[in-house]
């Protein structure tokens, strides 16, 4: 399938072949200037609006990032899933970057993770937390991730360190395959599942986490935990 | 007291069974087969409430009324785990309509926005 190229994607660029997903719900203050960021590092962005009700999309669309829009709200989940798969109907993307919409992660850090894909034999690279130096996530925070990280079997077969990381890059083998069905937050520990499974090339790549005070607002409650454990419980015995 | 193990054993085996196989063939046979069974004892139940008390006693769990309601506690924990696998299963089909009209409009919205304003 061939789409026109956005503005400001002329020429070529060592990210030509990666994919940026945004998977965007009631970002309108922060999602313009996030893409903006991105998009002299990476000419391709696509963000998925997963039916806000702000003026999320109509913020997106003034910007150089390709706009998908769910008619209706969906979860963060689907809304990767869906990123992922309008990425892949673009014959040349190679490498596909999730990136959150808040503004938590770095530009440098999403280029280090293609870079570690790119040059290095994994297939799949994942920000981390707590690779480098942690001083930065809350400690409140800090426990319980590493936690998850060191009760999850998945999560321990791949010895990761942080299990909940929006920043990933997948190569086009490992974005092909995946197939999230977790509408709502429990897709990143199904992500992980998917990748313990797999027979894919895993690593982790220390990133550093803004914690401003509005992703800090928009984050997960830790309450929200449980309803993700509910869910993956019963999800490996459901017949697809 | 035995009985009474057994028959959460039982409870607990079937409802494994039933998640994972919760919309097989089998299954889907015997949910109308229990809800039919459920029925006939219902009406039983009313016509010959001696009858309940005599198989409470012999299962080991007191009043016959007792018996009525651990059996209906456990219909609830079927239909609820049934529900849930339905919505899900609707959810699912739902994600997946949703996801293909939000990418056909896209492709083409995309391909006009920077088709024309390209600059």
């Amino acid at each position: 399938m061939q789409t026109a190229e956005p503005p400001g994607a002329a020429g070529t660029s060592e990210f030509d072949d990666v994919w940026v997903v945004i998977p965007v719900y009631n970002e309108a203050s922060v999602i313009a200037g996030v893409v903006d960021g991105l998009l002299p590092t990476f000419p391709h962005v696509v963000c998925v609006d997963d039916g806000s009700r702000d003026d999320s999309a109509d913020r997106i669309f003034h910007t150089g990032a390709h706009l998908v829009s769910h008619p209706v709200n969906l979860g963060q989940g689907a809304a990767l899933q869906t990123g992922l798969e309008y990425a892949l109907l673009h014959e040349d993307a190679q490498y596909f970057v999730t990136f959150d919409a808040d503004g938590q992660h770095r530009v440098e850090d999403a280029a280090e993770l293609v870079r570690a894909v790119k040059d290095g034999d994994a297939d799949v690279a994942l920000g981390s937390r707590f690779l480098g130096d942690t001083e930065q996530v809350p400690w409140l925070k800090r426990v319980l991730l590493k936690a998850v990280a060191s009760l999850s079997p998945a999560a321990r077969r791949l010895q990761l360190t942080d299990a909940h990381n929006g920043l990933r890059v997948l190569n086009r083998a490992a974005a092909s395959q995946l197939k999230i069905t977790m509408n709502g937050m429990a897709h990143a520990s199904e992500i992980v599942d998917y990748l313990a499974r797999s027979e894919l090339e895993v690593t982790e790549v220390p990133v550093t986490v803004l914690y401003t005070d509005y992703s800090k607002a928009k984050g997960q409650s830790l309450i929200n935990g449980v309803n993700i454990l509910f869910d993956l419980s019963l999800r490996s015995r459901r017949p697809s | 007291m035995i009985i009474q193990i057994v028959l959460l054993a039982v409870a607990a085996v079937l409802l494994l069974l039933f998640i994972r196989n919760w919309n097989s063939v089998q299954t889907r046979a015997l949910k109308r087969l229990a809800f039919l069974g459920f029925i006939i004892i219902v009406v039983i139940a009313v016509l010959r409430p001696d009858w309940v008390d005599w198989l409470a006693h012999k299962v080991g769990v007191g009043r016959g009324t007792d018996l009525v309601l651990y059996a209906l506690a456990i219909a609830f924990v079927f239909v609820s785990v049934n529900t849930y696998f339905r919505l899900k299963t609707q959810e699912a089909r739902f994600t997946e309509l949703a996801r293909a009209i939000a990418v056909r409009d896209a492709t083409e919205v995309n391909a006009e926005r920077f088709g024309v304003r390209q600059r």
